[in-house]
């Protein structure tokens, strides 16, 4: 992996753990002369803080044999109903 | 068929590269079925769900019998592979069809609507994936078992041997990699 992804990737991923104020702290603290690095992981926090449901697709409950209990909202979209599951062994 | 299946995935297991094949060939052939039906016809809205039907293959090919968690993870790595071919497949096929013109929607959660849709953003978004796969794979495969084969985050550390903490945060970063990607295509 390019070394300056690398770096953005790990920011991003300590980033997303911290509170806005704690963020904005943390990056300035930790890109004090990069500004394109800083940049770069601003830019992957907007996106993370507005991906709702971009990708989510729908879990399959059959795929591990795990059964879970289905959550009430998924990113911005509320489920209404089961419309089924698998009877598999 | 279902005792084919069971014993290639054995072999897949095994570590046995044709049997990889083998099966690969099957589930794109499958898949392909299924999603052909769901495409079909003069219906105003073209909804594809990666996941039902990846899980309609399953049943098909395996039917009720018991399958060990390995050859299941097996089924549904390969099956998100396949899946992300199909739906590439058929957005090109669209895109020649009709030349990128009047056409207007597609929504990337959990289904794929292809509301007279703009297979031109799904194209967009295999070439931010390929270009995940080439910079941080791990991210990527994450993604695709979870995008394309519908796998739970426990399930995707089962499968990757990973920890569920681990997955939740490469999936974290990749959607947001690869929608930062996608919004730098579409200045």
């Amino acid at each position: 992996m390019d070394p300056e992804l690398q770096r953005a990737k790990e920011m991003f991923e300590r980033a997303i753990e911290l509170d806005a104020e704690a963020r904005a702290g943390y990056l300035e603290a930790a890109c004090a002369d990069d500004a394109s690095l800083k940049d770069r992981v601003e830019r992957l926090l907007v996106e993370y803080d507005k991906q709702g449901a971009f990708l989510a697709s729908r879990e399959s409950h059959r795929a591990l044999g795990r059964r879970r209990t289905l959550p009430q909202v998924v990113g911005h979209y509320r489920l209404l109903e089961k419309l089924g599951s698998g009877g598999m062994g | 068929m279902e005792e084919n299946i069971s014993a290639l995935l054995q072999k897949v297991n095994a570590g046995d590269k044709s049997a990889e094949d083998e099966l690969l060939t099957g589930l794109y052939r499958e898949l392909r079925r299924l999603a052909a039906g769901c495409l079909r016809g003069d219906r105003r809205d073209h909804t594809l769900q990666p996941t039902a039907l990846v899980n309609e293959a399953y049943v098909k090919m395996l039917g009720s019998q018991k399958v060990s968690w390995q050859n299941r993870a097996h089924f549904f790595g390969v099956a998100a592979r396949v899946m992300r071919q199909i739906l590439i497949d058929y957005a090109r096929a669209r895109m020649t069809e009709k030349r990128g013109g009047g056409v207007d929607f597609l929504q990337l959660d959990e289904a794929l609507v292809f509301n007279k849709g703009r297979p031109s953003e799904l194209l967009a978004l295999d070439d931010a994936l390929a270009r995940l796969e080439s910079e941080v794979p791990r991210s990527y495969k994450i993604v695709e078992l979870r995008f394309f084969g519908g796998l739970s985050i426990e399930a995707t550390a089962e499968v990757m041997g990973l920890s569920a903490r681990t997955v939740r945060r490469e999936w974290s970063f990749g959607r947001a990699w690869l929608r930062t990607e996608l919004a730098a295509e579409a200045h």
